[in-house]
């Protein structure tokens, strides 16, 4: 599944047009009003900015009491309000992980009329029941995505034997196969083994550390929480310029503490299309409870994301 | 301001006997405060102003929140709670809440940070005098600034026109250093409030320390041993705050009695500590007040 690097170029050029563009848009056509750039992804062409799913689960990254805001908040009803959003936005692909409220919204957004395109990320039973895997398989999604925090553990205990057991028969379910991390070095280990596999998930920031790890990257001192480093993003950039797949990089927004200002946030997303290839796109999970994020990071990305390879 | 050993002692095991004003709830352990009785549970304001030290969108969570109605509903919980002072930043809209819990009956004592536009506008602090806190606190953030630049005279100024006032002076900071400082300039005052953190590093120096920049505020695991250390020093009473990280460390119930056991463990029994509480989602104000009375209620 390997693209060439013309088809690479091709694609970093493409515009895909959200609800305005028929899915199969090729790249250099003429942009609808509100289309993004688009990369491709194996058949498909796929927006630069994909929306996540972890705001609409109530995970926050920060702390319990944020996550039960966002759970409250995010009923069915605003997950598929904010999918219309972002589709209105030209964003065409979502990617969420496995879970009965997830596979119930994309089936409700889809008999609604909506016409995202999905990846699923081997959360929940999924990541314990290979068996599923045919199952998800069915729905059609683009891909299915080995679980990140999964990895750097199966990474930092010697057994990615499972890992690769997972991918293998993501393989022979006929979808696309991706893997997803939050550590760098998995990358650089995958490749030196040639798995195969589509594309990756890579996480900007390296959460995975265990407290322990993160003393020792912190002169002996540990920050309390989730810690999310400054010089994290460009240790993964690096990876993703040297492989030859695509990346779908994630968490670019530091799980919102890169979000204080409108300065800010056009920072993040102007060095994550500096810093990634042309054939890769961002994750970006929304909680448009005070603002019109889908708009605003669609506006962004259609700045940053479209320049001329 | 100073009291005698003995007072110090009566304070600290200041199981006051007087109960919680219509509630059947007996006060929670206390310390003196100058001539005030201080529950060692000091209610804060933060989450009402929308300061939650973390992420924007929490920000308008706790703004969109903390009505006027809801913050009173707070204050009378914490009452009802057995809490009997209320320590809140100078803000116009926060003098309102508090005039209309009064209005309402309500009766806590109230300390004030002199935060907002008081830090420029000193004039302010004779005047708030006249409602009658129990003590006018120089702003942390400030204080820290004033430290790092050099400008400590300043924090001093401040500190005098609240002594002519005829409130208990207080002083606040985040620096260990800066308690230091004090202690050893002999400053006229008569207690501090110390931050467990020392989230006012800037990025400069959080780099040199750790060799890496974590974004967001960051608290690190170990400021608290370094400012509890100060606080065993002074013989003046300290306010601890920020006890539980904003947050970060009341992820479980197990952590957070940790953490209050942490504090009660590391400062003086004339002591006390304020907690910032936002009771959206449970009764925080009931279970910070029963760790209190379980933690800091036995004999010093």
């Amino acid at each position: 599944m390997a693209t060439s690097r013309r088809h690479l170029l091709r694609s970093a050029a493409g515009l895909a047009g959200g609800l305005a563009l028929p899915r199969n848009s090729t790249a250099g056509q003429e942009a609808a009003p509100g289309a993004l750039p688009t990369i491709r992804l194996g058949s498909h062409d796929v927006s630069r900015l994909i929306v996540g799913a972890n705001p609409f689960g109530g995970y926050s990254h920060f702390n319990k009491l944020f996550d039960v805001h966002m759970r409250e908040w995010m009923n069915e009803d605003r997950v598929l309000g904010t999918l219309k959003s972002c589709e209105q936005n030209g964003v065409n692909t979502w990617q969420f992980h496995y879970s009965p409220q997830t596979l119930g919204a994309i089936r409700r957004h889809h008999q609604e009329g909506g016409k995202l395109q999905f990846v699923v990320l081997s959360e929940g039973e999924l990541k314990r029941n290979y068996a599923l895997i045919p199952e998800v398989a069915r729905m059609k999604p683009i891909g299915i995505v080995h679980h990140g925090g999964v990895t750097d553990e199966r990474f930092r205990t010697a057994e990615m034997y499972k890992v690769h057991e997972f991918l293998k028969r993501v393989r022979d379910s006929g979808v696309m196969v991706g893997l997803s991390m939050h550590n760098p070095l998995v990358m650089e280990y995958v490749e030196s083994k040639n798995w195969d596999l589509d594309f990756y998930m890579t996480c900007f920031y390296k959460i995975s550390r265990t407290p322990e790890e993160t003393r020792k990257e912190c002169g002996g001192k540990l920050p309390l929480g989730e810690v999310f480093l400054e010089d994290d993003p460009e240790n993964m950039c690096r990876r993703i310029r040297q492989t030859k797949k695509p990346c779908l990089a994630f968490k670019i927004l530091a799980a919102g503490r890169l979000t204080n200002t409108p300065e800010e946030v056009e920072k993040v997303f102007r060095f994550a299309f500096d810093n990634i290839k042309p054939s890769d796109a961002v994750i970006v999970g929304m909680y448009p409870r005070y603002k019109d994020e889908a708009k605003e990071n669609a506006d962004l990305t259609r700045r940053f994301g479209a320049k001329p390879s | 301001m100073l009291r005698s050993r003995r007072s110090v002692l009566q304070a600290a095991t200041g199981l006051a006997l007087e109960w919680a004003k219509g509630a059947g709830t007996p006060l929670l352990p206390t310390v003196r405060l100058g001539k005030y009785e201080i529950t060692r549970l000091i209610v804060g304001s933060n989450p009402f102003n929308g300061y939650c030290y973390a992420l924007a969108s929490l920000s308008e969570h706790m703004r969109e929140w903390s009505t006027p109605e809801n913050v009173c509903k707070v204050l009378r919980r914490s009452q009802e709670a057995g809490i009997n002072t209320f320590q809140f930043s100078y803000r116009e809209r926060a003098m309102a809440e508090l005039k209309r819990y009064q209005d309402e009956g309500g009766d806590i004592q109230w300390m004030l940070l002199g935060g907002g536009p008081m830090k420029d506008r000193p004039e302010l602090i004779a005047q708030v005098a006249k409602l009658r806190p129990v003590g006018i606190v120089h702003h942390g953030g400030v204080t820290d600034e004033r430290f790092r630049n050099g400008e400590m005279h300043k924090v001093e100024e401040f500190l005098k026109r609240v002594r002519d006032s005829g409130v208990l002076v207080g002083l606040s900071t985040h620096r260990p250093e800066v308690v230091e400082y004090a202690e050893e300039k002999n400053w006229d005052l008569d207690y501090y409030m110390t931050c467990f953190y020392q989230f006012s590093r800037t990025e400069d120096e959080l780099r040199k320390m750790l060799g890496e920049l974590p974004l967001g505020y960051v608290f690190l695991e170990k400021d608290p041993e370094r400012m509890v250390r100060v606080i065993r020093q002074t013989k003046r009473p300290c306010l601890a705050f920020k006890i539980l990280a904003a947050g970060r460390l009341a992820e479980t119930p197990e952590k957070l009695e940790k953490a209050f056991r942490f504090a009660f463990d590391n400062i003086k029994p004339t002591d006390a500590v304020i907690v910032g509480m936002y009771p959206r989602f449970k009764d925080e104000v009931g279970e910070n007040a029963e760790l209190v009375r379980r933690i800091a209620g036995r004999p010093s």
